[in-house]
């Protein structure tokens, strides 16, 4: 089943399994040039329930160029269309479409590079009651440690829209482990 | 629309190819059962644990040769109508930008140039995504209820579930499924298939390791897993008597989650599905690897 499958699922899979941002080229994002806000607060009881909604993530050992291949799957993953009504037709090799209406085509960056490269400049903030409860399910099954931050330290990070978010977050992810104390994934 | 490559087009028209009409329709309690020969049954059993609402499976039939070339007729099609009106209002941006640019002004996102490979959209030719209704169940119950549905034969992949006739995909299993074949002339017995709120710990065994944590407010959030047939789990009497086969189930990977509010996996199964990290493993295919994760 998984062979039979495997034209729809084969860009998601080898998203995760090749690197995702070939290096023979210069890199698709500078990490270089990112700049991380300081991710230090003393969390109050607001902050600890808001958790729900901001949190950005680490995985030990990761490069940044995983980080945001993983990252830019599983935020592109996360926006829907207006749900249609049951029943309705689909494909289920349409597992190649992001919700964006992209059929991602491998560049030289790797599928996650070619969908990270449609995401279109826009700076309106990331719907966090819709994005990150499956943006936390996706990255939980990759494997990634979850820390909870404050709102203002998530609108330096995110406020300016996911394509500028995630390479921010891809840092973070791939950087120093943070010195919270993880939540639950 | 926010990402202006994102085309939603609803195309009622005929589809050019001639197809069979998906058949998915609840038996009701007291109806007379004959198998037909050209028509399959799915039968499975739901839990419904105490709060949770009963929950009604979706699934995805793959669709045949000719859906799929109908299917990609039309979306030509629409392409071809959308692409000058996508092209005009990009055109349109773009100029704006420049003017914006002269005054000192914000530009406005531009549109990636839209392709045949970047157009998507629904497509109401035909129909392969169905659910079963929980209130159409053949033997209803409060707890527990068994549910026999006639269908098309073919391939169905449990798609995710839906609750309470919302008519939406509200948990799709998107991270992990499975499929099996729906043979025509006779039951496939699915066993169960359990659903419970991910916010609290499951009374049911399969669910309960992934269950007990809140991850977002507001929507009801599903954890699935399936117990397959095994004898002694219960059958109506009408139904004893008739040609039927448990589910031979089949591990499905990741697949995208286009339309669901809620994106989660079924349960690991021993013997069908496992998990390394986000992948499924397909057991029958590789029956040596493990589930390290549920």
């Amino acid at each position: 089943m998984l062979k039979r499958h495997l034209p729809g699922i084969a860009a998601l899979a080898c998203a995760a399994a090749c690197p995702a941002y070939a290096q023979e080229t210069s890199p698709l994002v500078d990490s270089a040039a990112i700049e991380v806000p300081n991710l230090e607060f003393a969390a109050t009881v607001k902050d600890e329930r808001d958790y729900l909604l901001y949190f950005f993530f680490h995985k030990p050992g990761v490069s940044f160029e995983q980080a945001m291949s993983d990252l830019t799957e599983c935020y592109s993953e996360a926006e829907s269309f207006e749900l249609p009504w049951i029943p309705y037709f689909s494909l289920l090799d349409d597992a190649a479409i992001t919700p964006k209406g992209v059929r991602p085509q491998p560049n030289s960056f790797g599928v996650m590079g070619a969908v990270f490269a449609s995401l279109v400049e826009d700076r309106t903030p990331i719907n966090v009651y819709e994005v990150q409860p499956k943006v936390r399910m996706c990255m939980g099954y990759k494997d990634y440690v979850r820390y909870g931050t404050t709102r203002a330290i998530w609108n330096q990070i995110a406020g300016d829209g996911m394509k500028r978010a995630i390479p921010v977050l891809a840092k973070i992810a791939s950087g120093s482990p943070p010195s919270a104390a993880s939540i639950e994934p | 629309m926010k990402y202006g490559c994102a085309l939603l087009l609803l195309l009622t028209a005929a589809p050019l190819h001639a197809q069979e009409r998906q058949v998915f329709e609840d038996i009701r309690p007291g109806a007379t059962i004959t198998l037909k020969p050209d028509k399959a049954y799915i039968l499975f059993r739901s839990y419904i644990p105490a709060g949770m609402t009963p929950m009604e499976p979706v699934f995805l039939r793959e669709p045949g040769a000719s859906e799929i070339a109908g299917y990609e007729t039309a979306r030509r099609a629409a392409f071809e109508a959308e692409k000058p009106k996508a092209d005009r209002k990009r055109a349109e941006i773009i100029e704006a930008n420049a003017v914006a640019a002269r005054g000192g002004g914000k530009p406005k996102p531009v549109p990636p140039e839209l392709t045949i490979d970047t157009f998507v959209f629904a497509y109401r030719g035909a129909t392969n995504v169905v659910a079963a209704r929980y209130d159409h169940a053949y033997a209803p119950g409060k707890v527990e209820r068994l549910n026999l549905v006639e269908a098309t034969p073919g391939t169905y992949v449990l798609l995710g579930v839906n609750n309470e006739n919302a008519y939406e995909l509200r948990s799709c299993l998107c991270f992990g499924t499975v499929s099996f074949t729906a043979a025509p002339g006779m039951i496939t017995d699915m066993g169960y298939v359990l659903a419970d709120r991910m916010e609290q710990v499951s009374t049911i065994p399969e669910l309960r390791p992934v269950t007990g944590r809140k991850v977002g407010p507001v929507l009801l959030r599903t954890e699935v897993a399936i117990r397959p047939y095994a004898e002694g789990m219960p059958l109506p009497a009408a139904l004893a008597g008739l040609p039927r086969a448990a589910a031979d189930y089949r591990a499905v990977g990741k697949f995208h989650n286009k339309f669901a509010a809620f994106a989660t996996r079924l349960v690991a199964m021993p013997g069908v599905l496992a998990y390394d990290t986000d992948r499924a493993i397909d057991l029958k295919a590789e029956p040596s690897r493990t589930s390290p994760t549920p």
